[in-house]
């Protein structure tokens, strides 16, 4: 008798699709006040920025008409200038808002979603259904996580709209760490790191109350080291070096200032400034800040003279700093950083997940 | 009482039988419930041709094992007083000579007045009297004399009976 | 085929031992009663058979060949915990959607037909359920996932003796029209006789006793007889209690049947509760998996 041999078909991915719609009726079902109260909460967010923003857009419309954007020395400039440095306070509540959303959904979608069942019991329920513990993990994760991208991609483009004339005119810059983290995916990235957070604590601690506040820590503490320490360190990495700048209400040492401040390309990011002197050694923030002085204290007319007697003695003032286009690529790589570390926390979710017995 | 044969679909059939359990009587439960036929039957509640609840309305009325109502209808199939019909149910067979209401009552009455009196005078107890019946009953039984087939006995026959 | 089969299966919690080396085989088309004293690991032997716990030794697998929690087994072994947990915010309804679509198998018709018999309204919240009609709910909504093998953990334990007939009556309802088994666990020993039909025993994460309840009764007596006679009587049976008065002894033994007693000695039938009790008074009495396993039997038959 002759047998042909037939490669099997793994069984398995046969008979058991993921049961996708099925798995969002039940998220629904399990989530729903949740989902809804973000949703209000992200709706208001962004019904804000669009109200509140009327005025600045106005003023941005009047700024530009009056040919503000190439020359920004004619003179009513200067008042739009004020204006616009006078009336950040909705600007800046909307950026610290943004900066929670990542922390809230950690705290309240991420941290329950597990720890709920584990401390319930309602786990052997669930686990003890047809679809499985792993599956029914993975699909709810990755279906708040599609929820949520949506749900801070709109919100970050909402931002972005909302800070364009603030950039253009020099007073806030995309680089700056308030706006590098709540713009474009990095409000993506950060929030599905706090939800991966989330969920991986509360199925590692198995108490609601206790993942929440170390979700709540964890999360807001990395926000706050980003926000004053991190997205600096990130920018200074490969910054390119000219001498074109005056060091004009510059100071010496980190400036970590928008470039179009200080005459500098618009979207640009100023990251250090130092002296050279004769022979092109850098000169100590001591010696600089003496540079500074006699620099100003001579008998000057305008900027003319400062520059003129720095090139007298030799002395060379350089800046470094990130070209506006390179803008994407640090956001890229650092969101990327934050989705990898995301995904390793969702692996180890999954495993906690299985072993748990 | 006998089943219409046809039934409204909205309303419950009234059943032929309805089933009472004693836990701690001793007897297993199937017993009681083949018990329970015959008793029925003998009294006229139940006649040739009714049909016996189903194994799932005894069992949902009862709460107890369905194989418990299994056995005791094969039981009663085995001793002929049903038949079952595939898909239809269990039905009453036969018609063991019913001892009419009559009867029993004359017969209890005798007993009573009769050699209950005389057991009392003789001087013995209630459980004097059972026992003494019980052993009687049994000698009755086992007396070659006896035409009825054996019925088994939900108790083992006792090892090396005295 | 065998329900639920293990073979040396023990399972450890960090350095207590909640079971050790169970050899279980349970045929089929049986209603199982799992009993023993509280923390003798029968939730724990329950959870394992639902994928719910992995053994540290030994292996399980229920419906012949399935492991216990894999995905195959999971789609045909339905299970209630203790307490029956559910989803307390969730309106009825939502709760019978919930359980819908986690399960590729389940009567929506049947579900909600029982829920009308039972007066469960299903617009009210579970949490506002009282404690039997949370039970219900949740044997409801297993039974209607169709299961070859449903696994009830202690579920009368919290419930009034209304509760739980109703309860124990829609099990048995159950299995009379669908033919599935049942697993379940109980800390009282009285009233299982209505239930079930194979009994294991599980005392200190160990099977005493095991097989089926009519054979366990058939093949248990109560010798009685003159004390100073009984250690002699004894010695000619498996004894597992003795209990001396004076002058009169009562033996509880395992025995075939086959032997004669002794004149002077009687022999009586022992019920389930007396035999169960009797083997949890003594440890070191066991039952060894009596008489073979249907399957078994075949194969030594063909073997002659």
């Amino acid at each position: 008798m002759t047998t042909v041999a037939v490669a099997p078909v793994s069984p398995r991915r046969r008979e058991h699709p993921v049961p996708w719609k099925a798995m969002a009726r039940v998220t629904w079902l399990q989530r729903r006040s949740t989902l809804i109260g973000l949703l209000v909460v992200f709706v208001a967010c962004a019904v804000a920025i669009v109200v509140g923003q009327a005025g600045t857009h106005a003023a941005y419309a009047s700024f530009v008409a009056s040919g503000c954007v190439q020359n920004r020395f004619h003179t009513p400039c200067g008042n739009f200038e004020n204006w616009f440095a006078d009336n950040t306070d909705l600007f800046s509540a909307m950026v610290i808002a943004l900066h929670v959303v990542p922390v809230v959904i950690g705290v309240f979608v991420g941290a329950p979603l597990l720890s709920r069942e584990l401390e319930s019991g309602t786990f052997r329920f669930t686990w003890t259904q047809g679809v499985g513990r792993s599956r029914s993990v993975v699909t709810t994760l990755v279906l708040l996580a599609l929820f949520v991208t949506v749900a801070t991609c709109v919100l970050g483009l909402v931002l972005n709209w909302f800070a364009h004339p603030f950039e253009v005119i020099g007073i806030e810059s995309q680089w700056q760490s308030g706006l590098f983290d709540t713009t474009g995916p990095m409000l993506v990235a950060w929030t599905l790191f706090g939800l991966a957070l989330g969920t991986f604590l509360g199925a590692l601690i198995g108490r609601t109350v206790a993942a929440m506040a170390l979700t709540a820590a964890i999360v807001g503490g990395f926000l706050v080291a980003s926000f004053v320490w991190l997205v600096a360190r990130l920018e200074a990495i490969g910054a390119l070096a000219t001498t074109r700048l005056m060091p004009m209400g510059l100071s010496i040492g980190q400036l970590n200032v928008p470039g179009a401040q200080f005459n500098g390309p618009v979207g640009s990011w100023l990251v250090r400034a130092w002296f050279t002197g004769q022979g092109g050694k850098r000169l100590s923030s001591a010696a600089a800040s003496n540079v500074i002085g006699r620099m100003y204290g001579g008998p000057a007319t305008g900027k003319v003279g400062p520059l003129h007697w720095l090139s007298v003695h030799h002395y060379i003032y350089w800046v470094s700093y990130q070209p506006a286009s390179r803008f994407w690529i640090f956001q890229v790589i650092a969101a990327a950083i934050l989705v990898v570390l995301a995904a390793l926390l969702v692996f180890a979710t999954v495993r906690l997940v299985r072993r748990r017995a | 009482m006998r089943i219409d044969k046809e039934v409204c679909e909205s309303e419950a059939p009234v059943p032929s039988m309805v089933f009472r359990l004693e836990p701690r009587s001793g007897v297993p439960t199937y017993l009681q419930l083949v018990h329970q036929v015959e008793h029925a039957l003998r009294l006229g509640y139940l006649v040739h041709g009714d049909q016996l609840p189903r194994v799932k309305d005894v069992v949902a009325s009862l709460s107890i094992n369905p194989n418990t109502v299994l056995k005791a209808y094969r039981d009663l199939e085995q001793k002929g007083l049903t038949i079952g019909r595939p898909g239809q149910g269990t039905f009453i067979a036969a018609s063991p000579e019913t001892v009419g209401l009559e009867q029993l009552t004359s017969l209890r009455r005798s007993l009573a007045s009769g050699w209950l009196k005389q057991a009392a005078d003789a001087g013995l107890d209630e459980q004097g009297t059972i026992a003494l019946f019980m052993a009687a009953l049994r000698d009755f039984r086992d007396s070659p004399v006896e035409s009825r087939p054996a019925r088994r006995d939900g108790r083992q026959r006792r090892v090396g009976a005295a | 085929m065998n329900v639920v089969e293990t073979s040396g299966l023990a399972k450890r919690y960090r350095r207590t031992w909640a079971l050790h080396d169970c050899n279980l085989a349970v045929p089929a088309g049986r209603i199982v009663a799992l009993v023993g004293p509280n923390g003798a690991g029968k939730t724990t032997l329950l959870h394992c058979a639902v994928g719910l716990c992995t053994a540290t030794n030994g292996s399980i697998t229920v419906l012949g060949d399935l492991g216990a929690g894999s995905l195959e087994a999971l789609e045909r072994v339905a299970f209630v915990a203790q307490d029956a947990p559910l989803y307390r915010y969730l309106s009825v309804r939502s709760m019978v959607a919930v359980t819908r679509n986690l399960n590729s198998r389940f009567d929506q018709a049947q579900a909600e037909e029982r829920l009308r018999g039972l007066e469960i309204p299903p617009d009210r919240k579970v949490g506002k359920l009282s404690g039997g009609q949370q039970a219900q709910l949740a044997l409801t909504l297993a039974l209607a996932r169709g299961p070859d093998l449903l696994v009830l953990d202690e579920p009368l334990a919290r419930l009034d003796p209304l509760a739980r007939h109703d309860f124990m009556a829609l099990v048995m309802a159950a299995v009379a029209a669908s033919g599935f088994s049942v697993i379940f666990s109980s800390h009282v020993v009285s009233e299982l006789e209505r239930f079930a039909d194979y009994l294991i025993v599980l005392a200190n994460g160990r099977v005493q006793m095991v097989g089926d309840i009519d054979d366990l009764l058939t093949s248990h007596k109560v010798l009685s007889g003159p004390a100073e006679e009984s250690d002699l009587v004894g010695e000619q049976f498996t004894v597992v209690q003795t209990r001396k008065a004076a002058r009169h002894a009562e033996l509880l033994v395992r025995t075939t049947g086959e032997s004669q007693l002794p004149s002077g000695w009687e022999s009586d039938d022992v019920s389930l509760e007396e035999l169960v009790l009797a083997y949890l008074r003594d440890p070191s009495a066991s039952m060894l998996p009596g008489p073979l396993a249907p399957d078994e039997l075949e194969v030594s038959e063909a073997a002659r």
